[in-house]
């Protein structure tokens, strides 16, 4: 099963230099890994579900403590007596403001994208953990 | 149901600006989500399974959330109003046993493999004949439960809102049609974890409050056991083979039928809910998804039986099959009495996003499958994968176009969960079979997938008919009765697994067995290893080991079922 790092190599030794130092070819292999890595991770926190959670509980729960503030006799009867925009509201913000922080605290980072896009990375378990092969190639 | 789209004044709710400002801002903020992923789709991959690079936190909640649709907490609460404490079958043993095993032992294939949908998995495994049966119902099922999702839709926006049938439909399929056909499945998994939060957000005051007007849990256990009689509030008694219990199935029927051959029909083999843990980032997390998705499974009941009890015991003539009083609408009718607006506007978006999020669900499912195991097999190969990615947004306005049309198909049930485990019971049971013994028996050949597939959706169909479906086929009376049709579809469920397990071996021994080499991947004893570049340094922390994940969840279900006995 030819990987993703073998793919990229070959790409990259193409031309220039084929009988280059493995351990230049290796540095590169890294740097490429690395740049797509980091593409990753800019993409993944640009669109962090977190802040959308966190802002939408944020505004919904702004919004159900003002409401909370003209509560009607009506509306605390029918709610047996609980002022339960309050209590909800009072929840839904602290939530909103829990995932907001999660997110600025502990971003998308390079730990949390793998090296080779997910499921490229398999191989049967019948060869080695270290795939032997293309060393022997090499 | 079709009674209530007479809009019942006891459903109306008295929605004020405040509500429908909530419920505005959520269809913007869904909307919001679909362009701003819009501009990550570069490949088909990208709008079919969100890239495989979501984390398990999210690909859980979704997995949850793709079968925590409105259909099911009305229906869930419905149960809990008719059949009691004994509805946490649904969860406990209809569900958490089996989202750990498809967690624990049959995630490696799935995702181990490569395989981009369920019916793809078939393909490899067995061949292009039971891949294409197997796609091809899976495809009609999905659009027809897209229906039934679109139509109750309807009728609750219709019963409390006063919205026209036609403008429910059309703004909702609306919707999702622009938030799929733009982000694809990671708009539809944003969504459902967001939906997930919302309809908590609203559940969770109303069950609070419900328990509040009854008295506390106490309260409700006296007035349950004066109204139903004490078995009402346990999950076990009256379950003895030949006695009597609201369910109206013995303790065989609940742990064979329901327990093993329904639930892990559903859970491991359905591509809807499937889907989302292919789209994790890495093994680590595709096999956590399903485990971190039970653990809100397990609690989850309290929030529908309770409202569901709490509206037996509360609202006057409350019950049946029919009117504005039936047993599904349980949660509505105590959102208009007990929750101020405000609340009342959570509670609303709650419930219309759970609908959306199961609908585009099913949607998201059925434009892979068409597109991947119909299209590119079967109609145009080879193409550039720009093609496949224009044909994934296609096929969602037809397949959304597909189930406005077949929503009025669920008008002829009265009870909408009857119904959904009905499509289950003929479509999802024998597929268990067949992938269990297709993953644990190396031998089994392609035709025998194909045989034990057909054997038992044609055994489901035929109880069915013989139970239900007498009269159209021209019989008297039903030759096969059960104790309720809950009690029917577990049992056909089972006749389904028993038919195509029985093929399924008998065609094996007569026919030859792929060779062991192109098995790599997909069965037992040749799983593939995660290459260790895709582990992530996180994966290893003790409490993301799926094994102790599953082990606590299992735990979990053992002990509550012992306390609610």
């Amino acid at each position: 099963m030819s990987s993703a790092a073998d793919e990229s190599a070959r790409t990259l030794g193409e031309g220039t230099a084929g009988d280059r130092d493995p351990l230049i070819r290796q540095a590169e292999q890294a740097a490429a890994a690395r740049a797509q890595a980091e593409q990753r991770v800019h993409a993944a926190r640009a669109s962090d579900v977190r802040y959308v959670i966190g802002g939408l509980f944020l505004l919904y729960g702004a919004m159900l403590l003002v409401a909370s503030a003209f509560t009607t006799a009506a509306n605390l009867h029918k709610a047996q007596g609980v002022n339960i925009n309050l209590w909800t509201g009072l929840a839904m913000f602290i939530l909103g403001g829990l995932f907001v922080t999660w997110a600025t605290l502990r971003p998308v980072s390079v730990d949390d994208v793998a090296e080779v896009p997910a499921g490229e990375g398999t191989y049967p378990e019948s060869q080695q953990a270290e795939p032997a092969q293309p060393r022997h190639r090499r | 149901m079709p009674t209530t789209t007479v809009a019942g004044s006891l459903l109306k709710l008295h929605a004020n600006p405040l509500d429908f400002t909530i419920l505005a801002i959520y269809f913007c903020v869904v909307l919001g989500i679909g362009i701003a992923a819009r501009t990550r789709i570069r490949s088909s991959l990208d709008f079919f399974l969100s890239g495989r690079s979501l984390p398990a936190w999210v690909t859980g909640l979704a997995f949850i959330s793709a079968n925590l649709g409105a259909l099911e907490i009305l229906g869930m609460a419905a149960n809990g109003a008719q059949y009691g404490v004994a509805t946490v079958h649904f969860y406990w043993i209809g569900a958490v046993p089996a989202m750990v095993f498809l967690g624990l032992i049959m995630m490696p294939f799935y995702y181990g493999a490569k395989v981009r949908s369920v019916p793809e998995y078939l393909r490899l495994r067995f061949n292009r004949p039971t891949h294409f049966v197997n796609a091809l119902t899976f495809a009609v099922a999905t659009v027809l439960i897209a229906g039934v999702n679109l139509y109750a839709l309807a009728l609750v926006v219709n019963a409390l809102l006063g919205w026209p049938i036609w403008l429910a439909i059309l703004i909702s399929a609306v919707v999702v049609l622009v938030y799929i056909v733009l982000g694809g499945l990671n708009s539809a998994i944003y969504n459902e974890v967001l939906q997930f939060f919302v309809i908590l957000a609203g559940l969770i005051p109303l069950t609070v409050i419900g328990l509040i007007k009854v008295g506390g849990w106490h309260g409700l256990v006296s007035r349950i056991n004066a109204k139903m009689g004490p078995t009402a509030l346990h999950a076990w008694q009256g379950t003895g083979i030949g006695d009597h219990n609201a369910l109206g199935a013995n303790w065989i029927a609940i742990t064979l039928g329901l327990g093993f051959v329904l639930s892990f029909g559903y859970w491991t083999t359905n591509f809807a809910e499937v889907q989302r843990a292919l789209s994790a980032r890495n093994l680590s997390a595709a096999r956590r998804t399903p485990l971190i998705g039970a653990y809100p499974k397990i609690f989850i009941p309290a929030l529908t039986i309770i409202p569901g009890l709490v509206a037996v015991a509360t609202v006057p003539h409350f019950g049946g099959a029919s009117g504005s009083l039936q047993y599904n609408n349980a949660i509505p009718l105590l959102m208009g009495q007990l929750l101020p607006n405000g609340v009342l506007g959570v509670a609303l978006t709650g419930l219309l996003a759970a609908f959306m999020a199961g609908m585009a669900a099913n949607v998201s499912a059925f434009n892979t499958v068409v597109t991947y195991d119909l299209w590119q097999d079967y109609v145009a190969r080879d193409r550039d994968d720009s093609y496949y990615l224009w044909l994934g947004r296609v096929f969602t306005v037809i397949g959304i176009v597909v189930a406005v049309g077949t929503a009025f198909m669920a008008s002829a049930y009265s009870n909408i969960m009857n119904y959904i485990q009905l499509l289950f019971s003929i479509f999802n049971a024998p597929l268990f079979a067949t992938f269990i013994i297709g993953m644990f028996w190396k031998r089994m050949t392609g035709w025998a997938g194909f045989a034990g597939i057909i054997a038992g959706t044609v055994g489901a169909y035929v109880t069915h008919m013989l139970y239900a479906g007498a009269a159209w086929i021209g019989l008297a009376h039903p030759v096969l009765h059960f104790g309720s049709a809950q009690d029917a579809s577990f049992w056909g469920a089972v006749v389904a697994f028993v038919a195509d397990g029985v093929f399924s071996v008998a065609v094996t021994l007569v026919t030859t067995p792929k060779p062991v080499e192109a098995l790599d991947g997909l069965v037992w004893g040749r799983a593939r290893r995660e290459d260790p570049r895709a582990v992530l340094r996180g994966d290893k922390a003790w409490y993301r080991s799926p094994a102790l994940l599953g082990a606590g969840a299992l735990v979990l279900v053992a002990v509550l079922n012992v306390a609610y006995l």
